[in-house]
């Protein structure tokens, strides 16, 4: 079951090209934007490695499962909750970036109401079902996407008119100041391995999840995806004119053309690409935070069955549907800024937790 | 159990159809499609006059189906222009199939880039379209079909994209990259120029803006053909050699990469060139043994050239090569900074152009 753990974590490098991190990084080209990426990616990567070598202590037991039975409980539900509530947000960023597309180039007529309550329910449908047959169809939806993503990729960066002069100006600006928000945003597209929370329940025992030449792959993997999000977009849209695109990522691929292939705007594939890995994104995240809410909250029993994760979808529902008419892409932008920044702290507090859960256990 | 998949697989499907809405609730068959846009400045002071082109569908396949229409509306803006053009015709206008704007010559004298922004901010314009240049109105453009034309519009298309025509005189401008040199510091944007000779279009000049300071400069067609072959490396052009020798040149490979030497006391900038071909057309009668006498004058020759281009860019004051850019690249400090001081280098800076021509052969004949 190893391999699915690459997939968590490749299906979290490929939503921050479909959600707000190309936006947040190019915002701050400027000043020293390089710095914080690779500052970003490798905090990424350490976290992995501890939370990763952590709950390889604890074959087949979800992260809920182990930290209520090693820590008192008035600490665990509390810390419990907490991870929860940022599993939400990660689906929830992702669900609204999705709705604002859609309603941009997909389908305008389609009010942004009726948007958010089809893709929501699509998303809570498919968060509600059993965890390997999640995994079985992220595989599916990884197998019809990567090809998808690498041909726009491809097609990127053998663009003749590609200007490498832009590239090249961010290399300058990039002095040691650092900005919070794109460390923030450059360490999530590596935070995949949080899934194990719930997925770690099919981990064998036997190996290890990473080792150190899988770890440097996944490393230059997560930084070479981080810098194509902004590379890219300031190659063709150039340093000084990307930051008035609203979706930087959409506007690029309509800038690439394919003159022999099946379909001339390139558009089009990336947002076929963008639908698939939206959802299955959102799902994955929405999953693991299910699953967690219904491992703290008491059970509420409804006719002899427990209605938990029901009532709990129900309030992720109207959390989105209600946002995604009420606020606009710029106060979801801020939104999204301000998660990315707490997910430093949250995330370094999280693994050490874990960490120091399992050093304890060794002991 | 049983009940509740059931339950949860007409949900699945109720939901389904509320995606199966077809093109945003409007068929192929009520919507107009535009083919081209040509802007020109409007009769009354700051008015624009929007032409577009409609295809009419036609459900026969006939031997020519050229059938169109161009449909003119004067308005304070683009958008307000196109609202009032809604009102006149009897279907969606769709700009999805949009692949060619012709702006005229006139705009220039306004803000190009407020211009522009209609057709950035529209989703549903590619950024991919092809943008040229008109002497005159754009409607001349517009309403010519030229003979052999099967699908309106198309002509045009043709002539820009790889696809159809291939040639050293076109100039290939799409929406992004005319958007992108316009707004980046440091590079100055081209335009394709489009005339009608003969009932029939033809490309084969070039216009570079300098958007801030003003500065304007055509191109002849003999230096557009120089000016492509190494701004884009283009690698079928050919290169004409007069004097004591006459032959031509077809070239096959074309590789440019510059250098900006700018800590020295006199700011200079290298660019080599390498090329090869084989000479498609001689007047005089040329001898094998002789090729590396060929090669270099042909390596002269092609020096003066690009040198004399260069020279006259830089006197113009404009800069399409993206120097001041690759200086922003490369030197520390602000924005403005750099383009202060690169300002203050470019009108001196020296051009040492180094061209390494290789002839590999005379062609199937002596």
């Amino acid at each position: 079951m190893r391999r699915y753990f690459y997939y968590l974590i490749l299906v979290n490098l490929f939503t921050n090209l479909v959600v707000y991190v190309p936006k947040i990084l190019i915002s701050h080209r400027y000043n020293g934007v390089l710095f914080s990426i690779l500052i970003g990616t490798l905090l990424g990567l350490f976290l992995m490695y501890l939370f990763t070598s952590s709950m390889e202590k604890f074959p087949g037991r979800t992260q809920a499962d182990i930290v209520s039975s090693h820590l008192p409980k008035w600490i665990s539900s509390p810390y419990l909750f907490l991870v929860a509530i940022l599993f939400f947000g990660t689906g929830y960023l992702i669900l609204n970036a999705f709705i604002e597309v859609s309603k941009r180039f997909i389908n305008p007529d389609m009010p942004n109401l009726v948007a958010a309550i089809l893709f929501t329910s699509f998303v809570i449908a498919g968060a509600a079902v059993k965890s390997d047959r999640l995994l079985y169809f992220l595989e599916i939806i990884l197998f019809f996407n990567l090809p998808l993503l690498l041909l726009v990729l491809v097609l990127a960066y053998i663009n003749p008119f590609l200007s490498w002069d832009s590239i090249r100006t961010l290399i300058p600006q990039a002095r040691f100041q650092i900005s919070w928000e794109s460390i923030g945003a450059s360490c999530y597209t590596l935070l995949g391995f949080f899934y194990l929370a719930t997925f770690n329940k099919f981990f064998s025992g036997k190996g290890s999840y990473l080792n150190w030449y899988r770890m440097i792959l996944i490393g230059l993997l997560g930084l070479s995806i981080v810098l194509t999000s902004i590379v890219i977009p300031v190659g063709v849209a150039g340093i000084d004119g990307i930051n008035s695109y609203v979706y930087p990522w959409i506007s690029t691929t309509d800038s690439l053309q394919m003159e022999y292939g099946i379909i001339e705007r390139v558009l089009f594939i990336f947002l076929f690409f963008h639908i698939c890995i939206s959802l299955i994104g959102a799902t994955v995240s929405w999953h693991v935070s299910l699953d967690i809410f219904k491992a703290i909250l008491p059970k509420i029993k409804f006719r002899q069955k427990n209605v938990t994760s029901y009532l709990v979808s129900f309030v992720f529902f109207v959390g989105v549907t209600t946002t995604s008419i009420t606020l606009n892409i710029h106060q979801q932008l801020q939104i999204a800024k301000v998660y990315y920044i707490s997910l430093i702290p949250a995330s370094i507090l999280s693994v050490a937790l874990m960490y120091w859960i399992a050093r304890r256990k060794r002991a | 159990m049983k009940i509740n998949t059931l339950f949860t697989s007409i949900l699945m499907l109720i939901l389904l159809s509320l995606t199966l809405t077809g093109c945003g609730f409007k068929d192929i068959d009520k919507r107009n499609f535009v083919l081209a846009v040509g802007i020109d400045p409007g009769e009354k002071e700051e008015y624009v006059k929007v032409n577009l082109k409609l295809a009419i569908p036609n459900a026969e396949k006939t031997k020519e189906v050229r059938d169109f229409t161009v449909i003119t509306e004067e308005a304070k803006t683009i958008a307000e222009a196109v609202r009032i053009i809604k009102s006149r015709v009897d279907k969606e206008i769709d700009f999805g199939q949009l692949k060619t704007i012709i702006l005229s010559e006139e705009l220039l004298e306004r803000d190009l880039q407020s211009v522009l922004d209609w057709f950035i901010r529209r989703r549903d314009i590619q950024q991919i379209s092809y943008v040229a240049l008109s002497k005159t109105d754009t409607i001349n453009i517009l309403q010519l079909s030229p003979k052999g034309e099967k699908i309106p519009s198309n002509n045009i298309l043709l002539t820009f994209s790889t696809t159809g025509t291939k040639s050293s005189y076109v100039t290939t401008v799409q929406l992004y990259q005319l958007r992108r040199a316009l707004v980046e510091k440091g590079t100055d944007p081209i335009l394709p120029i489009i005339e009608i000779v003969q009932e029939k279009f033809r490309v084969n000049k070039l216009k570079i803006i300098n958007g801030e300071k003003e500065n304007m400069l055509d191109l002849t067609p003999e230096e557009t053909k120089l000016f492509n072959s190494i701004f884009n490396e283009y690698k079928m052009g050919t290169i004409v050699i007069e004097g004591k020798l006459y032959f031509i040149v077809a070239l096959d490979k074309m590789k440019t990469s510059y250098k900006l030497v700018t800590n020295t006391e006199k700011p200079y900038i290298k660019y080599d060139i390498i090329m090869k071909g084989f000479i498609e057309e001689s007047e005089t009668e040329l001898k094998s043994e002789s090729l590396p006498k060929y090669e270099k004058v042909t390596s002269k020759n092609m020096e003066k050239r690009v040198q004399n281009l260069f020279e006259k860019l830089q006197e113009a004051g404009v800069d399409p090569f993206g120097f001041g850019l690759r200086y922003r690249a490369t030197h520390r400090g602000s924005k403005e900074e750099k383009m202060e001081k690169w300002n203050a280098i470019y009108p001196d800076i020296e051009f040492r152009v180094n061209v390494k021509a290789e002839i590999t052969g005379t062609g199937i004949i002596e």
